[in-house]
C-alpha cells in the first residue's frame, strides 16, 4: 500500500471506530453485537445501530481491528506505565478490538486496570461483557472477567438470578458450552438458595437440547449439591412417585409402598435412622426421587428419539447416585446435616468399599443389579467398573 | 541430509484422493515453515495474543519431522528473550502483551528444544510460577486470579523442565487440588472442582500426575472407559460426550492413554485414517476435521498423534510434555508412565 492510501485507510478506520464509540455513548443499553456479512464497501458507514443492536459490516473488520490493535499496543509502548491516563482514547479502541477478537487477554487486563483506577465503572463493564457474550457465547475471557468484577461487589447486592439468565442465553445459543455451564456452577456455589428453580430450568433445557451433555452434567452436580446441602421439599416427600415406581420396577412386584417409612425400609433396611437424622433422610429420599425421575426421563427420551450418549450417560450417573448413597448409609456412614467435600483419599476408600460391598444382603440393590445386568455386555461391564457389581 | 526416503510423491498423477494413507510430509513442512511469513495476514494479526504457543506448535512439529533447521533459531530465541517480563519473570505471548503461565510454558518448551535455557533468567521464571500457587494448591494463570487445572499442569511442567520441582511449590497441595477436580461419575477431570470432564483437561491432569509421580491416584479403569468412548465410528476422537471428532483430541486422548499404559484400548488404525483425512493436500497442515481450514495448532497435534501411533519417518514424542523424546532424555527427565497390564 502506498503512503497516501495507507493514510486514507487510517482516517477511515478512525472514523468507523469513532462511530462505534458514539453508539456506545448514545445507547448504554446495547444488547447485542454482530458482524454483518457484506462483500463490498458501499460507501456509507459500516456501523449499523437499531433498537439496541449494534452491527458492523464485515468488509471493514480486518482493517478496523488492525488499526485498533496497533493503537492499543502503541499507547502501551509509548506511555509505559502511564498509559492509563489516556483511558478515554484507549477505551474506544479496546471496545472495538474486543468486539472483534474476544480472546485477547491483554485487552481485558487493561480494562481491569481501568476499573481498579476508577477509569471505568463496574456497571458499564457488566454490560460490556454481556454484549461480548451476545457475539461470542463461549468467551471464557468474558466469563472470567465477570467473576473478577463480582469480587468487588457485596454478595447480598448481587442479582444472581440475572447471572443465571446470562448463562441461559449463552447455553441456548451455543451447544455444549463448557464455559457457560462452568460459570453457572460458580453462580450456584454463590446462590444455593436458587436450587429449586435450577432444578426446573435444567429439566426444561435438557428436554429442549437433547444432546447438550453439558447441561446433563450440570444437572448431576446440581443434584449432588442439593444432597450436600441437605435440601428437600416437604410436600414432595409425601409422594416420591418416581422412586416408588423405580422400586416396584426392580422388585418386579406391585408392592403397596404407601408411606415414606416403607421406602426407607426397602432402601435402607437395618440403618439406624435416628442416628442419621430426619433432615438427612428427607434429603436422601428427595434426591433419590430426583435421580429416579431422571432415569425415567432418559428412558422416555430414548424411546422417543432413539439411543443417545447423553441419555445413556445421564441414566448411568443417576443410577450411580442412588446406589452410591444407599451403600454409604448402609455402611453406617453418618453424613450429618451438611456434607463437607470429601478428600480424594476418602473417595478412594469408598470406591474400594463399594467393590467389596455384598449386594446380596440388600433385596432392592440386588434386584437392581440383576435387572441392570440384563441390559447388555457393555452396560454390565460399566456396572462392574463403576458400581462394583460382580456378575460372576 | 536426505529425507527423500519418506517423502511421498505429491499429487502428481491426480489419483491421490482415494489414497488417504499418505502423509503429505513435505507439504506440512512447507506449511509450518511459511506460517507467519506474511505478517500482514489478518489471521496472523488475530492470533498475535497466542504467538508464543504458535511458535511452540511449529517448532515441535518440525522437530518431530526432523526439519527443525528450517526455522531461524537465533531470531526465535531473541523473540523469546524480548517476551520475558522484567518485573514478574513470566512470558508474554508477544511483545506488548501481558505475561501468563500458558505462554511461559510454551517459551520454556521452545528453549528446551533449542537447548537454550541459559539465554533467559530461569530464576525469575521459578519465582513467577511459585508465586502463582494458592493456599488450596491451585494455580492462577496470571495475576488476575483465574484458576484452571491447565495452569496446574503448566506450573509443574515448567518447573520439571527447569529441574526446579523441589522446594519451590507445595506439591502435596497441588496434587490435592488436581484430584479435587476428578469427577466420580466418570473418572475424568474438568477445569475446576465439579466442572465437566473434558479430554484436554484430562490430558493436563494425567500429565500433571505423571510429572508429580502420582499416577497411582488415578482410577485407570474408569478413566480408560471414558477415554475409549471418545472414539467415534469415523475413527476420530471427540473431547466430550455428544461432540464431533477433532484432530487435537487425537493427541489429548492418545497421550493420556499412553501415560496410563492403555494405548491398545482404542483402534489405532481407524484413528490414523481419520487423522490423515484431516490433512490439507493442497496447502499442507491439518484441520480439526476433514475438509476444514488447516491451522498450526491442529498440525502439531495431528503430527504428534501420528508419532504416538508409531508412524514411520517421525521422531518419538513424549506423551506427557508433548516434546520430542530426545529432548526429554537430554534433560534427564523421566515423567511417570504406567506399564501395559
Amino acid at each position: 500500500m502506498d503512503l497516501v492510501a495507507e493514510n486514507e485507510n487510517e482516517v477511515l478506520c478512525e472514523k468507523i471506530i469513532n462511530d462505534i464509540q458514539a453508539v456506545f455513548l448514545k445507547d448504554p443499553d446495547l444488547s447485542t453485537f454482530e458482524i454483518i456479512p457484506t462483500i463490498l464497501n458501499r460507501n456509507k458507514t459500516p456501523v449499523v445501530h437499531a433498537e439496541h443492536h449494534l452491527g458492523l459490516e464485515s468488509w471493514c473488520v480486518k482493517h478496523v481491528y488492525d488499526h485498533a490493535h496497533k493503537a492499543i499496543i502503541g499507547y502501551r509502548r509509548q506511555h509505559q506505565s502511564r498509559y492509563l491516563q489516556h483511558s478515554d482514547v484507549l477505551l474506544k479502541y479496546l471496545n472495538v478490538a474486543l468486539l472483534i477478537n474476544t480472546d485477547v487477554a491483554t485487552f481485558w487486563n487493561i480494562r481491569r486496570q481501568m476499573v481498579q483506577t476508577n477509569h471505568l465503572k463496574i456497571n458499564c463493564e457488566f454490560k460490556f461483557s454481556a454484549l461480548i457474550l451476545s457475539k461470542k457465547p463461549k468467551s471464557s475471557e468474558a466469563f472470567a472477567y465477570r467473576r473478577w468484577l463480582y469480587s468487588f461487589q457485596s454478595h447480598d447486592a448481587i442479582d444472581w438470578p440475572s447471572e443465571f439468565g446470562i448463562c441461559d442465553r449463552c447455553a441456548d445459543r451455543s451447544a455444549n458450552n463448557y464455559h457457560a455451564w462452568t460459570h453457572r456452577q460458580w453462580v450456584l456455589q454463590n446462590a444455593p438458595d436458587l436450587i429449586r428453580s435450577e432444578l426446573m430450568i435444567t429439566e426444561k433445557f435438557m428436554r429442549k437440547h437433547i444432546s447438550d451433555y453439558s447441561s446433563y452434567h450440570y444437572r448431576q452436580t446440581l443434584i449432588e449439591r442439593a444432597y450436600e446441602l441437605c435440601y428437600y421439599e416437604s410436600n414432595e416427600l409425601e409422594h416420591l412417585h418416581n422412586l416408588k415406581d423405580l422400586i416396584s420396577y426392580y422388585l418386579e412386584d406391585d408392592l403397596e409402598i404407601l408411606s415414606t417409612a416403607d421406602v426407607l425400609q426397602i432402601l435402607l433396611p437395618g440403618v439406624d435412622r435416628a442416628a442419621v437424622g430426619e433432615p438427612r433422610l428427607s434429603s436422601f429420599l428427595y434426591c433419590c426421587n430426583l435421580a429416579a425421575h431422571d432415569i425415567r426421563l432418559c428412558d422416555d427420551q430414548k424411546n422417543m428419539y432413539g439411543e443417545r450418549e447423553s441419555f445413556e450417560n445421564h441414566r448411568r450417573s443417576s443410577l450411580r447416585f442412588i446406589v452410591e448413597n444407599c451403600v454409604r448409609l448402609l455402611l453406617g456412614e453418618l453424613p450429618g446435616l451438611y456434607l463437607t467435600p470429601r478428600t480424594y483419599g476418602q473417595l478412594q476408600e469408598f470406591n474400594a468399599a463399594l467393590k467389596k460391598f455384598d449386594y446380596a444382603t440388600n433385596a432392592f440393590l440386588s434386584a437392581l443389579k440383576r435387572s441392570e445386568g440384563l441390559l447388555g455386555d457393555s452396560h454390565r461391564k460399566w456396572c462392574t467398573i463403576f458400581l462394583g457389581f460382580n456378575y460372576a | 541430509m536426505d529425507f527423500t526416503s519418506f517423502a511421498k510423491p505429491s499429487n502428481v498423477d491426480g489419483n491421490n484422493e482415494n489414497n488417504s494413507t499418505d502423509l503429505h510430509f513435505w507439504k506440512h513442512v512447507e506449511y509450518i515453515e511459511n506460517h507467519g511469513k506474511d505478517q500482514d495476514d489478518y489471521e496472523y494479526c488475530m492470533t498475535e495474543f497466542l504467538r508464543m504457543s504458535g511458535i511452540y506448535w511449529g517448532v515441535t512439529a518440525l522437530d518431530i519431522m526432523n526439519q527443525l533447521d528450517r526455522l531461524d533459531r537465533t531470531s526465535i530465541i531473541d523473540f523469546i528473550r524480548r517476551c520475558q517480563c522484567p518485573v514478574t519473570g513470566g512470558f508474554a505471548p508477544c511483545e506488548g502483551h501481558d505475561p501468563h503461565i500458558l505462554y511461559t510454558l510454551s517459551a520454556i518448551q521452545i528453549l528446551c528444544i533449542y537447548d537454550a535455557l541459559n539465554e533467559i533468567d530461569c530464576e525469575a521464571v521459578v519465582r513467577y510460577v511459585s508465586g502463582l500457587q494458592q493456599f488450596d494448591g491451585s494455580f492462577f494463570g496470571d495475576k488476575w486470579g483465574e484458576v484452571d487445572t491447565r495452569f496446574s499442569f503448566c506450573a509443574v511442567a515448567i518447573l520439571t523442565l527447569l529441574g526446579r520441582m523441589e522446594g519451590t511449590i507445595n506439591v502435596d497441595r497441588a496434587i490435592k487440588f488436581v484430584m479435587s477436580c476428578c469427577n466420580q461419575t466418570d473418572g475424568g477431570f474438568g477445569s475446576k472442582p465439579g466442572a465437566e470432564s473434558h479430554a484436554g483437561l484430562i490430558y493436563c491432569c494425567v500429565g500433571f500426575l505423571s510429572l508429580t509421580q502420582s499416577l497411582h491416584l488415578l482410577d485407570v479403569d474408569k478413566l480408560g472407559w471414558w477415554l475409549c468412548e471418545r472414539q467415534l465410528t469415523s475413527g476420530g476422537l471427540n473431547g466430550r460426550p455428544e461432540k464431533l471428532p477433532d484432530v487435537c483430541y487425537s493427541w489429548w486422548v492418545l497421550s493420556s492413554l499412553t501415560i496410563m499404559g492403555r494405548l491398545h484400548w482404542i483402534s489405532a488404525e481407524k484413528l490414523k485414517q481419520f487423522i490423515l483425512t484431516c490433512q490439507d493436500s493442497e496447502t499442507g497442515g491439518f484441520a480439526d476435521r476433514t475438509g476444514n481450514m488447516p491451522d498450526i495448532f491442529h498440525t502439531l497435534f495431528g503430527i504428534g498423534a501420528l508419532s504416538i501411533l508409531g508412524f514411520e519417518g517421525l521422531k518419538a514424542i513424549n506423551p506427557t510434555l508433548c516434546m520430542p523424546q530426545y529432548v526429554i532424555d537430554r534433560l534427564g527427565i523421566k515423567p511417570q508412565i504406567l506399564s501395559k497390564p
